[in-house]
């Protein structure tokens, strides 16, 4: 063997391990997203670098640990502006310290910190991230789960599940975060959320054999063998003697 | 002549490992925008095998000793 690689597909994101048994996790990730006044990515990851943080693109946002090198979070473009989106199991500390920080380093004020006093006075909607990132294959699973949607003009997919209603929102290429409003109990509408997720992850695995496959003629290489395991994982080995 | 070959796995969760087989030296690292394009998916981790360590100290071999051969030609 030469190279191992692990790959994932552009239409995935892997952002929250969603299970029956990750409930409390999931509300650890309920996002706090600050806006700041970087409105160019290049302007973002510049001052990021200039202040001794690092800024790595992943699947379609930008990531930036804290200076304990352990914890991280991302920054997301939502409505025109870059975000950090720090979740809750941040603490509130290591967030406001890295906000001092770089603001300190930069001399410049760079947080709206206002506008997430006053989301969080409310608490509604609560914001979650998703590993959602293609807009027709999660209409796809949603509607086979037989859930009515409705898509606004500025791109939002709204639709009611368990009486809450639920509102998809995606910014660029990023992944899909979800809000969840009049929810009377959280719980059963992450499960619901973490059934979608698997669906949406098998709708993907498919999605990636039927175009491999497709591409695998297009390139004129040959397969040598195709199985399925045990695990549901497909196994396509090419012969790519040249 | 081994065998050149790529072996890809496709979980159920969307996740995706692919194994350049046999491909020696650097030429293997080819294979991974190929694969990203065959598989329109992005690469997050990468392990190199001993194999293609091996191979790159061949290389640098050569590139040590071609310049010895050389002046060693032109001192004759």
């Amino acid at each position: 063997m030469s190279v191992s690689l692990t790959m994932i597909p552009i239409v995935l994101a892997l952002r929250i391990v969603m299970g029956k048994n990750q409930f409390e996790k999931w509300v650890e990730s309920m996002e706090r997203a600050i806006p700041t006044v970087f409105v160019n990515e290049s302007d973002l990851v510049d001052a990021l670098i200039q202040a001794g943080y690092d800024a790595e693109k992943y699947g379609g946002l930008i990531k930036t640990h804290h200076l304990n090198k352990k914890d991280y979070f991302f920054w997301e473009f939502r409505q025109g502006k870059w975000h950090a989106i720090f979740s809750k199991q941040n603490s509130q500390d290591i967030a406001a310290q890295f906000m001092d920080d770089l603001e300190r380093k930069l001399k410049q004020k760079i947080f709206h910190r206002e506008r997430e006093s006053a989301v969080e006075q409310i608490e509604e909607p609560r914001v979650f991230p998703t590993n959602f990132r293609d807009r027709s294959l999660l209409v796809r699973t949603l509607q086979d789960f037989g859930v009515n949607t409705v898509q606004m003009n500025n791109g939002d997919i709204v639709c009611t599940i368990q009486n809450a209603q639920l509102t998809f929102r995606q910014e660029g290429d990023a992944p899909f975060h979800v809000e969840i409003a009049n929810a009377p109990r959280l719980q059963e509408i992450y499960y619901y959320l973490s059934d979608l997720d698997d669906e949406y992850k098998k709708y993907v695995q498919s999605q990636v054999y039927e175009k491999l496959k497709k591409k695998i003629k297009e390139k004129a290489f040959t397969i040598e063998n195709e199985e399925v395991l045990e695990d549901n994982s497909i196994v396509i080995t090419l012969n790519i003697q040249q | 002549m081994s065998s050149k070959k790529i072996r890809i796995q496709i979980f159920p969760d969307g996740q995706i490992k692919a194994d350049v087989l046999g491909v020696k030296g650097k030429k293997c690292t080819d294979y991974i925008s190929i694969l990203e394009e065959l598989l329109e998916a992005e690469t997050i981790d990468s392990e190199y095998t001993a194999e293609y360590y091996e191979t790159e100290q061949l290389e640098i071999d050569q590139e040590i000793h071609q310049p010895m051969t050389l002046y060693s030609w032109e001192e004759r």
